[in-house]
C-alpha cells in the first residue's frame, strides 16, 4: 500500500524503467564508439580527407608548373631561369613570415609530433606546407611532393583528433595516421606508405597503431584512384632476371649508389646547418639563389632536373636517354635537390632520389652493357632496382625501399636484384655515414627524436640471457614439511620453489618451513601447509622487461619450457634481471 | 582501459549520453566528406578538362611538325601531350611513329608494346610493329603482326585499312624476294576485294609481277568489267594474255588500251609481236592449205636468213675453237648443215607431198631463233614473233 500523496507505483517505477530502455538504446553506441573502434572510424575519414587534400595538392602544383613552365616536356626560354628564382623569392617571405614551421622535413616534424608535442601540428603548417611546396615545387624547385603530402596528412590528422577531443593517447598516434594516408596518395603505394610510417616515424610494430595505419593508407589511396587512377607510377616494359649471374651486376649498381647516397647526404648535412647560420636576411634569397642555380641548369639544357622530374623518370625507364646522359642528370639532380633542400624550401627528398637512383641505375646499366653486352637486364629493371638502391642508401628505409619497388612498377619479378642491391646499398651507406638523413636533420634542428635505425638494431635482452639454475631443491606438493625441512637444511638459498599438482607453481621460504616444523606441522603435506598462491611463469624466449614487474612482485619467478609445461628451465628474480641490464651498461 | 566516456571531454561536459556523440561526429564527418568529394571531383573534372585541350593543343602541333618532317620537334609534342593523358592511345601511336622516322626503333617499341599489352587486337598498333619489325628485317614478326593487323580491330574503315595492311605486307614480301609467300597473300586477298576496279588492277599487277599470269588476267578482266575505261587494267590484260599467248586477246586489249591513251614502248612492242605472231603462225586453225604451206615457207626463209647473219658475225667474232684452229662441231653449224638439207626440199609441191616436212621445217626455224637469240642478241620483229610462236608450241606441247 503506498502511502499518501506519494505517486502511484507504476509512476515512481516510470523513470527507473525509461533511465534503462536509455541505456539499452545507447548501449550498442556506446560499444560501437569505445575510443578503439571510434579511433579506427576515425582513420578511414582521415584516409579520405588526406587523399582530397593530396589531389588538390597535386592539381595546384601541376597547374603552377604549366603556368609557370609551360606545357611542354623539356621547357625551354628565359621564362625557365627566371621562374625558380622569383618564387623563391616568394617562398622565402611566406616561410619566414607566415609560415615559419613548414621549413625541413615532413617526416621530422610528424616524429616531432609523436614523440614531443603530443601530436600536435598546427593546421598553419598544413596551410603553409600546402601553399609553399605547391610554388616551390611547381616553379621548378628539385623537390618532390610526397614529403608535404605526409605532412599534410599528418596535419589535417591532428587538426581532426583535436578538433573531435581524443585522448592524449590517442592524439599523440594520430599524426601517423595521416602521415600513412598522405604519403600512400602521394605514391599511389599504400603498403609502402604503412612500411614507411612504421618504419620511419613510430619506429615499432604495435597491433594497436597498425590497424588505424592500415585503413587511413587504404583508404586514402581508394579515394585518390578513383580521382587520378589506379595505374602504378611507371610504366614498366617486361622486365625478369633471365640468368642469375647477373645478380652480380645489379651488386655493382648497390656499391654505386650507396656511394651515391653517402655523398648527398654529406652534401646536405654539411651545407644545411651553414646556411641556416647565415645572417637572418640571407634567408630571403637563399631559395631564390637556389631557384636561379637550377633554373640556369634547366636553360643549358638539362631541364629535366626541375621539378619532381616522374616523367623523365618514365622516358629513362624507356630507354630514352643515352647513358652518358642519364650519369649528367644524376649528378645535377644531387646538386639540385641539395641547394634546393638546404636553401630551406619547402618541399621532400623522395621524388629526387627515386630520380637520381633511375638515372643512376640506367646508367651503370648503360656502362655494364658497354662492357658485357651479353647481359640481359633492360634498362628499365636497372632503372627500378637504381630507384630502390637510392632509397634505401639515402632514406635509409631498407623494407620499405623494396616493396616501393615492387608497388609503383607493379612489377613482382624483380623482387631478387631489388633485394640485392638494396641490401648492399644499405650497408655501404651505414659503413660511411652513420646517421641516417632524418636523424642528422632532426639534430640539426636541435631536437632529440629517438633514432629509429638504433632502436631496430638494437639488442633485445631476454628472459635466457638472466635467468639460473634453481639454487636450492625443487620441492614437491605433496611431500611432508618434515621430508622439505630436511632436504632444504642442506641447501643453499632462502626461497624454493614448489611444484603443485597436476601443474603450476608456487614458492616457500626457509622460515616458513622452519616455522611450519616448529608448530609441529612437521607431518602435514606442503599442499595443506603453504600458501596456495600461484607463481606466475615466464618462457626464456620472453623479453627481460616483461620479467621485471613479475620479479618484483615474486622472490623467485620460474621459467619454463613452452613444449612442456612441467619442465623447469631455470629461475629469475629481481636481482638477475637487474645484474643483467648493469652487465650491458658496464658492456 | 580507459572509457570513451572519460577521455571524449565533451560526453561529459555536454552531458550528451556515450555514443551519441561520437554518432554525430562521424555523421558530420560523413557529410563533410560527401562535400568535399563533390566539390574535389568537380575541380578534378575542370582541371582534365584543361589539360585535355593542352593535350590536344600538343597533339596537333606534333601532327604538324611530322607532317612538316620534324620528327624530333614532333617527339617532344607528343611527349608533352602525354603528360596530360598519359593513356592517350593516339599520341601514343603517333610518337611510336615519330620514333620509328627517327630510327629509335628501341623507344617505338616499348610504346607499342605499352599499347599491345593493353589492346593486343588493335590493328593499329600490330601494323606499326609490323613496320617495325620490317624496319629490323625481322620477317616472322612482321608476318605474324601484320595479320594480326588484317584480322585485328580497326576503329574505322576496317575493310579498306585491311585491304591495306595485306598490300603492304604483300609489298614487303617482295622485297624479301618471298614470292610464293606473296601469292598465298594475293590470293587470301582475292574473295575480299570489294568491286572496285583500281583495287582489282593493283592486284592484277602484283600477280603479274610474280608471273602469275594467269591471276593476272583474270584479275585485269574483273577490273575491267567494273569499269571499262581503266586503261591500266586494259593495257595489263592485254600483257597478261600476251605472256599466256593468248595473241588474239591480247589483241583486243592492247587496241583498247591504246584506243584510250596514249600507249607506252612495251604496250606498242607487245601489240605488234601479237599481230606479227597472228600473221606468222602457221600452226593456227582454220587456215587454208596455201596460207599454211606460205607461212612455213616465210618462217623457214626468215630463219635461214637469220642463221646465215648470225652465222657471219659469229664468225666474224674471234672463239677459243678458232684461235686454237681445232675443228668445232657447233649448234649454229649443225644447224647449217640441216638448213642445207632442207633448202632443196622447201618448195610447196614437196610441202603438200611430204607430210612430215612442214614440221621439219618449222622446227628448223625454232631451234634457229632459240639459237641465234642467245647468241647474236635483240631480233628483227618476224624473228620475234617465231620465237614467241615456238616458246608457244612448246609450252603447249609439254
Amino acid at each position: 500500500m503506498s502511502s499518501p500523496g506519494a505517486p502511484p507505483l507504476d509512476e515512481r517505477a516510470r523513470p527507473q524503467i525509461r533511465v534503462s530502455y536509455r541505456r539499452a538504446l545507447t548501449w550498442p553506441l556506446h560499444f560501437a564508439f569505445q575510443e578503439e573502434r571510434f579511433f579506427l572510424i576515425l582513420s578511414v575519414f582521415i584516409g579520405i580527407f588526406s587523399a582530397l587534400a593530396v589531389v588538390c595538392f597535386r592539381l595546384a602544383m601541376e597547374w603552377c608548373r604549366l603556368k609557370m613552365l609551360g606545357p611542354r616536356i623539356t621547357p625551354s626560354g628565359w621564362h625557365v631561369m627566371l621562374a625558380p628564382a622569383a618564387v623563391g623569392l616568394v617562398v622565402a617571405v611566406l616561410v619566414l613570415h607566415v609560415f615559419p614551421a613548414v621549413r625541413g622535413s615532413g617526416v621530422n616534424q610528424t616524429k616531432a609530433a609523436l614523440y614531443i608535442y603530443n601530436g600536435y601540428i598546427p593546421f598553419r603548417t598544413v596551410i603553409g606546407k600546402f601553399l609553399t611546396s605547391v610554388l616551390a615545387i611547381g616553379s621548378g624547385q628539385s623537390l618532390g611532393p610526397e614529403d608535404p603530402s605526409l605532412q599534410i596528412g599528418a596535419g589535417l590528422a591532428s587538426a581532426l583528433g583535436r578538433r573531435v577531443k581524443l585522448s592524449r593517447d590517442k592524439l599523440r598516434l594520430i599524426a601517423p595516421v595521416g602521415a600513412a594516408a598522405g604519403l600512400a596518395a602521394a605514391f599511389n603505394a599504400p603498403v609502402s606508405a604503412v612500411l614507411f610510417v612504421i618504419e620511419e616515424v613510430i619506429g615499432r610494430w604495435s597491433a594497436g597503431i597498425l590497424g588505424s595505419v592500415v585503413l587511413s593508407a587504404i583508404s586514402s589511396v581508394v579515394v585518390m584512384r578513383s580521382f587520378l587512377g589506379s595505374e602504378p607510377m611507371f610504366r614498366i616494359p617486361p622486365a625478369a632476371l633471365i640468368r642469375p649471374q647477373e645478380l652480380l651486376a645489379y651488386g655493382i649498381l648497390g656499391l654505386v649508389g650507396g656511394l651515391s647516397a653517402v655523398v648527398f647526404s654529406h652534401a646536405i648535412g654539411f651545407l644545411r646547418p651553414r646556411l641556416k647560420a647565415m645572417p637572418r636576411w640571407t634567408q630571403y634569397f637563399q631559395p631564390a639563389i637556389a631557384g636561379l642555380l637550377i633554373g640556369t641548369i634547366g636553360f643549358l639544357g638539362f631541364p629535366q632536373i626541375m621539378g619532381a622530374g616522374y616523367e623523365y623518370i618514365d622516358q629513362a625507364m624507356h630507354n630514352q636517354f643515352t647513358w652518358e646522359m642519364l650519369g649528367i642528370l644524376a649528378g645535377l639532380k644531387i646538386v639540385a635537390t641539395t641547394v634546393s633542400f638546404v636553401s630551406g624550401t619547402p618541399g621532400g627528398m623522395f621524388a629526387p632520389t627515386l630520380f637520381i637512383g633511375a638515372m643512376l641505375g640506367g646508367a651503370v646499366s648503360g656502362v655494364e652493357r658497354h662492357l658485357f653486352p651479353h647481359l640481359t637486364g633492360s634498362v628499365a629493371t636497372y632503372c627500378l632496382v637504381g630507384m630502390g638502391v637510392l632509397f634505401a642508401g639515402f632514406l635509409r628505409a631498407p623494407m620499405t625501399s623494396v616493396f616501393m619497388v615492387l608497388e609503383v612498377s607493379g612489377n613482382y619479378s624483380i623482387i631478387v636484384p631489388v633485394v640485392v642491391g638494396n641490401t648492399l646499398a644499405y650497408v655501404v651507406s651505414r659503413a660511411f655515414q652513420p646517421n641516417p638523413i632524418f636523424d642528422l636533420l632532426t639534430r640539426q634542428d636541435g631536437l632529440e627524436l629517438p633514432s629509429l635505425e638504433e632502436q631496430r638494431e638494437e639488442a633485445v635482452l631476454r628472459v635466457e640471457d638472466a635467468m639460473r639454475p634453481p639454487a636450492g631443491p625443487i620441492l614437491n606438493a605433496d611431500e611432508t614439511v618434515e621430508q622439505a625441512y630436511r632436504r632444504v637444511q642442506q641447501a643453499i638459498g632462502t626461497v624454493f620453489l614448489v611444484r603443485l599438482r597436476p601443474t603450476g607453481w608456487t614458492s616457500v621460504s626457509r622460515e616458513a618451513i622452519t616455522a611450519l616444523r616448529a608448530e609441529g606441522r612437521g607431518e602435514q603435506i606442503l599442499a595443506a601447509s603453504v600458501p596456495r598462491r600461484r607463481l606466475p611463469h615466464l618462457h626464456p624466449d620472453h623479453a627481460l622487461e616483461v620479467a621485471l614487474p613479475y620479479a618484483q612482485k615474486n622472490p623467485l619467478v620460474p621459467v619454463i619450457n613452452r613444449a612442456d609445461l612441467s619442465k623447469l628451465e631455470g629461475v629469475i628474480s629481481q636481482e638477475d634481471v637487474l645484474n643483467r641490464y648493469k652487465l650491458v651498461e658496464r658492456d | 582501459m580507459v572509457s570513451a566516456n572519460d577521455t571524449m571531454g565533451l560526453g561529459t561536459e555536454n552531458s550528451v549520453p556515450s555514443g551519441r556523440r561520437e554518432a554525430l561526429i562521424l555523421f558530420t564527418l560523413l557529410a563533410i566528406s560527401i562535400s568535399a568529394l563533390a566539390a574535389v571531383s568537380a575541380l578534378v573534372s575542370r582541371f582534365e578538362a584543361w589539360q585535355n585541350r593542352l593535350a590536344q593543343h600538343m597533339k596537333q602541333q606534333g601532327e604538324l611538325a611530322f607532317a612538316a618532317g620534324q620528327s624530333s620537334l614532333a617527339i617532344t609534342f607528343f611527349r608533352s601531350a602525354l603528360t596530360f593523358s598519359r593513356n592517350d592511345p593516339v599520341a601514343l601511336l603517333k610518337l611510336a611513329e615519330c620514333l620509328r622516322a627517327e630510327n629509335r626503333l628501341d623507344e617505338s617499341e616499348a610504346y607499342l608494346h605499352t599499347l599491345w599489352d593493353r589492346e593486343p587486337q588493335d590493328a593499329t598498333v600490330n601494323l606499326e610493329l609490323a613496320r617495325l619489325a620490317t624496319r629490323r628485317g625481322q620477317i616472322n614478326d612482321a608476318l605474324r603482326y601484320y595479320h594480326n593487323a588484317i584480322y585485328g580491330i580497326w576503329s574505322s574503315a576496317p575493310l579498306h585499312n585491311r585491304i591495306a595492311a595485306r598490300f603492304e605486307v604483300i609489298e614487303f614480301l617482295l622485297r624479301q624476294n618471298a614470292v610464293p609467300q606473296a601469292q598465298s597473300e594475293l590470293i587470301a586477298m582475292q574473295p575480299d576485294l570489294p568491286p572496285n576496279s583500281h583495287l582489282h588492277t593493283r592486284v592484277a599487277e602484283l600477280f603479274q609481277s610474280i608471273g602469275d599470269n594467269r591471276d593476272a588476267e583474270s584479275e585485269f578482266q574483273l577490273a575491267l568489267k567494273l569499269d571499262r575505261r581503266n586503261v591500266p587494267a586494259a593495257a595489263g590484260a592485254g600483257r597478261a594474255a600476251f605472256r599466256l599467248g593468248h595473241y588474239r586477246t591480247a589483241i583486243l586489249y592492247l587496241d583498247a588500251a591504246v584506243a584510250k591513251a596514249r600507249p607506252d614502248q612495251e604496250t606498242e612492242d607487245m601489240l605488234e609481236s601479237a599481230r606479227l605472231v597472228l600473221a606468222t603462225d602457221p600452226f593456227l586453225r582454220n587456215l587454208s592449205a596455201i596460207e599454211r604451206e606460205e607461212r612455213i615457207l616465210r618462217a623457214y626463209r626468215a630463219a635461214s636468213l637469220r642463221l646465215e647473219s648470225c652465222r657471219k658475225a659469229q664468225s666474224a667474232a674471234p672463239t677459243s675453237a678458232g684461235l686454237n684452229g681445232a675443228p668445232s662441231s657447233t649448234p649454229l653449224e649443225n644447224l647449217v648443215a640441216r638448213e642445207r638439207q632442207l633448202r632443196s626440199q622447201m618448195r610447196p609441191a614437196l610441202l603438200d607431198r611430204n607430210p612430215e616436212l612442214p614440221a621439219a621445217a618449222m622446227s628448223f626455224a625454232f631451234e634457229v631463233e632459240d639459237e641465234t637469240a642467245q647468241l647474236c642478241g635483240d631480233p628483227a620483229p618476224l624473228d620475234r614473233a617465231l620465237l614467241l610462236i615456238a616458246r608457244n608450241r612448246e609450252g603447249v606441247e609439254r
